[in-house]
């Protein structure tokens, strides 16, 4: 027989003897003793006890969840109000500028051959309507809930639009 | 009761994993305060015994990591110096229980995990935080050191 074959049958013993050995070893004292103290010097915690927080947790997660969204809601539809309103403002100039420029230039035309007095007249009280649109809008901008506010500047405008579309070289018409 | 039905097992993988029975002893005692206070993490999915038997294991291996030694026989793959020295001083006809106490320790944790507590090589490099190469080469030391202390 070999070596590797005397190793092989050695091997074979060896598994043989690991399985015979015994699956316990008692020790030599007795230990319950030590496991009683240690449990009794630790008292183990209940899952329940260590869990008795958890609906709390999770109610105070839900409510910081819940008053975040709100809170998200509330600044988003605020921004969007607050935007809209703005754009609403810039629609209402914008549209106002299409209408007076063509009219500038024909109220101009049509008036040119007024005296030099009326027309100095004539453009200072637009001068003035101008300054009071401009610190109205303004007005606006800086409070675009104020829903009266832009009421005012829709009627100025259309004062203004309704004073360069008048012809001031026919009779009766005066400032 | 737990304790009488369980303690053999217990202490047996204690012991053969640390060899001092002291430490095993106290380790033992570690081992079921341990399952007491984790009790509650216990699902039921497997025996009680499989679970305290792991803790037991964990226990005791993590008491054996505290070792320098153990983790440097983790590497070593040496068989050569333990027998020859071992067999001048024993001429009596040893038995395995004995034999596997002489082994170095990384071996001998590999053996007892394998061979006697039917843990794979994947469940030995989770526990030992080595190679499952490592892990059999630790075996395969164990055993020829074996086969030549009991030869």
């Amino acid at each position: 027989m070999t070596d590797q074959n005397d190793d092989k049958m050695t091997d074979l013993e060896l598994a043989r003897q690991v399985r015979e050995l015994d699956l316990e070893i008692q020790p030599d004292r007795d230990l319950w003793v030590g496991v009683q103290r240690k449990i009794l010097d630790n008292p183990r915690k209940s899952a329940r006890e260590k869990q008795f927080w958890m609906p709390y947790a999770v109610a105070a997660s839900l409510l910081v969840a819940v008053s975040a969204l709100l809170l998200n809601l509330f600044q988003l539809q605020q921004v969007d109000t607050v935007e809209g309103r703005m754009a609403g403002i810039n629609q209402l100039e914008d549209e106002y500028v299409k209408a007076r420029n063509p009219l500038v230039d024909e109220f101009t035309r049509v008036n040119h051959s007024l005296d030099r007095e009326t027309k100095t007249e004539l453009y200072r009280n637009l001068k003035i309507m101008a300054a009071a649109r401009e610190k109205l809008e303004a007005e606006v901008r800086a409070n675009p809930e104020n829903t009266r506010l832009r009421e005012l500047l829709i009627k100025l405008h259309e004062q203004e639009l309704a004073l360069l579309r008048q012809d001031f070289t026919r009779p009766s018409r005066s400032l | 009761m737990l304790y009488r039905r369980h303690i053999g097992r217990v202490f047996a993988v204690c012991v053969r994993l640390l060899k001092d029975r002291d430490t095993a002893e106290d380790i033992s005692q570690e081992a079921f305060v341990l399952a007491w206070k984790n009790l509650h993490k216990f699902r039921g999915d497997s025996a009680f015994g499989s679970w305290l038997y792991r803790i037991a294991t964990n226990a005791a291996l993590s008491q054996l990591r505290s070792q320098q030694q153990f983790l440097e026989s983790l590497d070593s793959d040496e068989t050569g110096a333990l027998v020859p020295e071992y067999r001048e001083s024993h001429d009596e006809q040893l038995g395995l229980e004995t034999a596997i106490s002489m082994l170095p320790d990384g071996a001998r944790a590999v053996f007892v995990l394998f061979s006697i507590e039917g843990y794979t090589h994947d469940e030995i490099s989770a526990l030992l935080g080595v190679a499952v190469g490592s892990s059999k080469a630790q075996l395969h030391r164990a055993r020829m050191l074996l086969r030549k202390i009991l030869s």
